[in-house]
């Protein structure tokens, strides 16, 4: 608990000072029963649909909208865009992963809520400044969302549901995902231990 | 027993069912039904350009002749049609019926329809479930009845092939 | 019944879009319980302190594949209908190195991201942007990149498939590397927590 506690007052030190009403929160629960859910969860997702989750395609369609409203000859000619627009014959905002990931975005927030874990702050280790923080949070969130593409899909719609259904590029992709935290971890150090 | 089950931890139980129900599987059978085939594209492709798997009419008709027996002549049109006229020595499997068939995949199999396609469909079938003989009567019952049965003597005529084509009747 | 029951059109699209709603509802959840709304403790994990992504992470897969195995050996989930992506082996690999980089870089993965924005953490929200700015990137340099995206296309291709093995097979071995992951995960915790004396989160 302790822990927990110094966690949540670090995340507060180079803040502006704002003042938090402090109530502990709840330890997680065991990851095994957490996965069970969560598993659960995926299966719900291929047996009622026959597909699994996602969350990286929600923004790629965003985005796409949005460069499509911008300057839609642009968008048309470039084979990633217009994927993710369609043919104009549907609402490409109209989409099952966008309206999953309001879902997930609900859910947790609602989990968080109910668990006391809904705060403003920054998540980081002690040996570094917010603002390195939000520099590595961009740069880390550039390189995910590039790569993410580049693999056509992320954690959830790659490794977690293609996993399950036992896809071969979905393993290769998850296998170097770890390879890849586990090798640049080393020089991250400082911002996480 | 149930007192080993109760002294173990949680994470250990779930473990164990894990094992336990990954161990059915190894027995639990295949998840598709059985209707799914497996196609190397390439393989299959790479062996039609040698022509090996095509049989002539003649061929056959020399085989036919020389009494061979190391290969199943399958004749894939409606029974209907089989029993009005069919290559001699031909058995009857409609094309439908081919995946339930008892056919070997070690055998000789030389495959005959009205013309080329539903030969060449049921080779592409057999292929893909990796039989490793399976042959297309060049032309099918068609070009059989053009060269063989009511062949127009050529400006050349063998004297062979007439002395085979009175041999067959 | 017949499942998925999309594919066999018991409801129809706008339907699935509510349903759609319902299941990130609880995929947020289940999210957010396991501590994956927080990039320390996503982060952790490549620190082997707190081994928890690997834990929760493969307990789902295992989880899933178990239940869409079954389900569909007893005939009740037509199997070929459940969507698999294709695989481009290559772009696939770079793919995720680039993604695992980014994810000790930033903390976090697409869907952890929007659960800490929900509770609230800024820097989840600038990661946010980093990923609209990533995917930017990425379709301007599309055109240029478009064949590489391409290659290595193997059709959907599975592990049985691809490996030659029964499907029951790669479920057995999944399983069992999955549980062998888990035993090393609690030891490695265990070596971390005596090292550095902290007590995991």
């Amino acid at each position: 608990m302790t822990s927990i506690t110094k966690t949540i007052i670090h995340a507060f030190e180079k803040d502006e000072g704002h003042e938090h009403i402090h109530i502990p929160a709840k330890p997680y629960s065991n990851p095994y029963l957490v996965g069970i859910g969560l598993g659960l969860v995926l299966l719900a997702a291929f047996v009622i649909m026959g597909r699994g989750l996602g969350a990286s395609g929600a923004l790629s369609t965003i985005v796409a909208t949005t460069v499509n409203t911008i300057a839609p000859e642009h968008a048309s000619g470039n084979n990633f865009y217009s994927e993710y627009v369609g043919d104009g014959t549907t609402n490409p905002l109209m989409d099952w992963l966008i309206f999953q990931t309001i879902g997930v975005l609900v859910g947790g927030f609602i989990s968080g809520t109910v668990s006391h874990r809904v705060f403003k702050g920054v998540e980081k280790g002690p040996r570094i400044s917010t603002k390195m923080r939000f520099v590595y949070a961009f740069m880390g969130g550039g390189l995910l969302g590039y790569g993410a593409k580049l693999a056509r899909g992320c954690m959830s719609g790659q490794a977690l549901s293609g996993g399950a259904v036992l896809n071969l590029g979905s393993w290769v992709f998850m296998m170097m995902v770890f390879v890849g935290g586990y090798a640049a971890a080393y020089f991250m150090r400082r911002q996480w231990t | 027993m149930k007192k080993l089950w109760l002294s173990l931890s949680l994470n250990k139980k779930l473990a164990l069912v894990a094992v336990g129900l990954g161990a059915i599987a190894l027995f639990a059978g295949d998840p598709y039904g059985g209707t799914t085939i497996k196609v190397n594209e390439k393989a299959i492709a790479l062996s039609t350009v040698e022509n090996a798997d095509k049989v002539s009419v003649t061929e056959l008709a020399d085989w036919i002749i020389k009494g061979k027996s190391d290969f199943e002549l399958i004749d894939l049109r409606s029974e209907e049609k089989y029993n009005e006229y069919t290559i001699p020595g031909s058995q009857s499997i409609p094309l439908p019926q081919l995946s339930s068939s008892d056919l070997l995949r070690n055998q000789k199999i030389v495959l005959f329809s009205e013309d080329d396609v539903a030969a060449s469909q049921a080779w592409f079938i057999l292929k893909s479930k990796k039989y490793k003989g399976v042959y297309i009567l060049d032309g099918g019952l068609n070009t059989w009845k053009e060269k063989v049965l009511f062949p127009k003597a050529p400006a050349n005529g063998s004297k062979d092939d007439l002395a085979k084509f009175e041999k067959m009747k | 019944m017949n499942a998925p029951f999309f594919k066999f059109e018991y409801f129809n699209s706008d339907v699935s879009l509510i349903i759609a709603f319902v299941i990130g509802i609880a995929f947020g959840i289940a999210l957010e319980k396991g501590g994956f709304g927080r990039a320390t403790i996503l982060a952790s994990q490549f620190y082997f302190t707190n081994m928890r992504v690997l834990k929760v992470m493969f307990t789902a897969i295992v989880t899933a594949m178990l239940g869409l195995y079954f389900l569909s050996v007893i005939g009740f989930v037509d199997l070929s209908l459940v969507y698999l992506t294709q695989t481009n082996l290559l772009p696939m690999a770079v793919g995720g190195l680039i993604a695992g980089l980014g994810f000790i870089i930033g903390g976090y993965c697409p869907g952890t991201s929007m659960v800490a924005v929900a509770t609230g953490k800024l820097d989840a929200m600038v990661f946010v942007v980093g990923m609209i700015f990533g995917i930017l990137v990425f379709g301007e340099m599309f055109p240029g990149i478009e064949n590489f995206f391409n290659s290595g296309f193997m059709g959907t291709v599975t592990l049985p498939s691809y490996f030659n093995l029964s499907y029951g097979l790669v479920v057995f071995l999944v399983v069992l590397m999955a549980v062998g992951a888990f035993a090393a995960a609690e030891w490695g915790e265990k070596v971390m927590a005596a090292k550095t004396g902290k007590e995991k989160l």
